[in-house]
């Protein structure tokens, strides 16, 4: 038999239109093949995590409600860390004491810093001014604002909830979430509207929509989930962009130090503008806007590529290297040197986000052949 | 609530299909590692293997709430995943990598013509792969082997009441306590004499 006709025989199979003996031997065969013995690594690694993240995000709603997998692994993470702190708290307040006594210095040697990849960290500013660090602990209502209920949800999301309509009326109230480097945040606004920011981004918005509009103002970068509603468009604004939808989900990358404003589209439909210009364009689902030295440029992208940083994984797609690493350095929070001029090197493949650093430095070194090494908090970049 | 490790799959099946996802959940934890682990073996490819495992469960997804289970949840999930491989295979540029060994079992000429039979060396081709799953995961797989069988179930079995069941398993409990104490007291007894 040929290619050909196997492939002709498996597509057969398939459809449920081969004889019994083609079935019996296809079947049979198949078991043949696996039953061999394959030289395989055990990798299982990230892999669950990661079939499970693209599984919710492609059905939609679907599985959203469900927390993956988080209670049983936070909960031994927070019992990691909190020894770990006790045990350094211990040590630190007996060398302390043996310092006194002895009155000897000591110079400390260089730590180097552990590299940890990021989490669910960022700052909430309240519109009085104060400030509430939102991290690992404290679940729960947080504040009430505007007739608005402020509550901190377990796993990164911070959900704002009317409470009582009255006293909402006519506010004017502005909160602002503000992500570090190797933070992320989940928020879901009054109107329902879901945001994801990721490493190094900030949502400014009002803690109760207005009739007319719904504006926010964005820094860095954000994949929004925006809840439908006829009456009031929804304005996202960047240092020099605008993005206007009524609902839909899409993802705008503005990050300051990236000379591209992307704004990614996955479902429903998008006008992008240009602030204090007569300049747009609308964007179908699949479509990419690149907007830079006041042009706008469409192209197709896959969108789903484009949210994979919400989704727990890096992918780089034909990205340059310096973009590449650029996202790397963001949620790893470390800075990046290259030793030399590295020309022009393109960059492909996927990697979760939660890895150990040395893991994806590693797959960056086997698609491009340079060297990656950490020192400090700098990845030091070289041929 | 329930804790879900404890059901039974046709349990957590007919949960799921009516639209409980952390059933789905549960169905997800149990059976990826297995699949997948075969999937990357017949395809070689840690990328096809993934899409293959996504796309399995999402079809599980939405075809669940429909879904008339005349077969073992196992064997619905096991029948795709060769499906889905052979997919791929017919989709490969290296389809011909696995022709050599497809003419070579049509020449031996040992054919399984037994329909439950190859299901069966299927089932255990594929379970084979606990194997190699670390000892967390290889327990999670296991819970699907187990058959809880609720009160009411085993009622049904037996043919007596479930209030029979559950007052035998509360008079076995006191018991249980009497003799627990009877032990204590013997113990302390001997003790301080």
């Amino acid at each position: 038999m040929e290619e050909a006709e196997f492939k002709n025989l498996l597509g057969k199979y398939l459809e449920g239109n081969c004889t019994k003996e083609e079935l019996i031997a296809l079947e049979t065969w198949y078991i043949k093949e696996g039953n061999k013995d394959h030289i395989q690594d055990r990798g299982l690694n990230d892999a669950k995590e990661v079939i499970w993240n693209r599984l919710v995000a492609r059905s939609g709603t679907q599985l959203s409600e469900v927390k993956k997998d988080n209670k049983e692994r936070s909960l031994y993470w927070k019992l990691g860390i909190a020894s770990s702190i006790l045990i350094v708290l211990t040590a630190g307040f007996y060398s302390y004491r043996a310092y006194r006594n002895s009155q000897t210095f000591k110079t400390s040697s260089l730590r180097t810093e552990n590299i940890l990849p990021g989490g669910n960290k960022a700052i909430l500013t309240l519109s009085n001014g104060a400030k509430v660090v939102l991290d690992e602990t404290h679940n729960g209502q947080l504040a009430k604002n505007s007739g608005i209920q402020i509550v901190k949800l377990s796993d990164g999301q911070l959900l704002y909830k009317m409470s009582d309509r009255k006293n909402s009326m006519g506010s004017t109230d502005y909160n602002t979430i503000e992500t570090p480097l190797g933070g992320q945040y989940q928020i879901i606004l009054e109107d329902n509207t879901k945001v994801w920011l990721n490493a190094g981004s900030s949502l400014k918005y009002p803690v109760v929509f207005n009739a007319k509009r719904r504006e926010v103002e964005l820094t860095g970068e954000g994949y929004f989930e925006v809840s439908k509603d006829k009456q009031r468009r929804f304005l996202v604004k960047t240092e020099t962009e605008q993005v206007e939808v009524f609902g839909t989900h899409f993802n705008i990358n503005a990050y300051k130090n990236e000379h591209l404003v992307k704004t990614t589209l996955l479902e429903g439909s998008v006008k992008v503008s240009k602030k204090g210009t007569e300049g747009f364009a609308f964007l179908e689902p699949g479509q990419q806007s690149e907007f830079s030295k006041g042009k706008f440029q469409i192209v197709h992208v896959d969108a789903e590529e484009a949210i994979a940083w919400k989704n727990g994984y890096f992918v780089f797609d034909n990205d340059d290297l310096q973009t590449a690493l650029r996202k790397v350095a963001r949620w790893y929070s470390v800075d990046i040197e290259y030793k030399e001029e590295l020309g022009d090197v393109q960059i492909g493949g996927s990697v979760s986000k939660f890895s150990d650093i040395n893991k994806v430095l590693s797959v960056l070194h086997l698609t491009t052949g340079l060297n990656f090494k950490v020192e400090g908090r700098r990845l030091i970049v070289s041929r | 609530m329930y804790n879900y490790k404890n059901l039974s799959d046709p349990e957590l099946v007919d949960l799921a299909r009516k639209g409980d996802h952390i059933a789905f959940t549960q169905i997800y934890d149990r059976y990826w590692s297995v699949l997948y682990l075969h999937a990357k073996k017949m395809l070689h490819d840690e990328e096809e293997a993934k899409d293959i495992i996504q796309n399995l469960f999402y079809n599980l997804l939405q075809a669940i709430p429909t879904l008339n289970f005349q077969i073992s949840l196992s064997a619905y999930l096991y029948r795709s995943v060769r499906n889905m491989v052979l997919d791929a295979i017919r989709h490969q540029q290296t389809a011909a990598r696995y022709l050599e060994s497809f003419n070579q079992t049509l020449q031996e000429n040992h054919l399984i013509t037994d329909d439950s039979v190859r299901e069966r060396e299927l089932e255990r081709l594929i379970e084979n792969e606990i194997k190699r799953l670390p000892k967390k995961m290889r327990e999670v797989f296991l819970l699907s082997r187990k058959e809880h069988l609720s009160h009411k179930q085993i009622s049904d079995r037996l043919g007596i009441t479930e209030h029979t069941i559950k007052s035998q398993i509360g008079n076995a409990i006191k018991i249980l306590r009497m003799k627990i104490n009877v032990v204590l007291i013997v113990i302390l007894y001997g003790y301080f004499f």
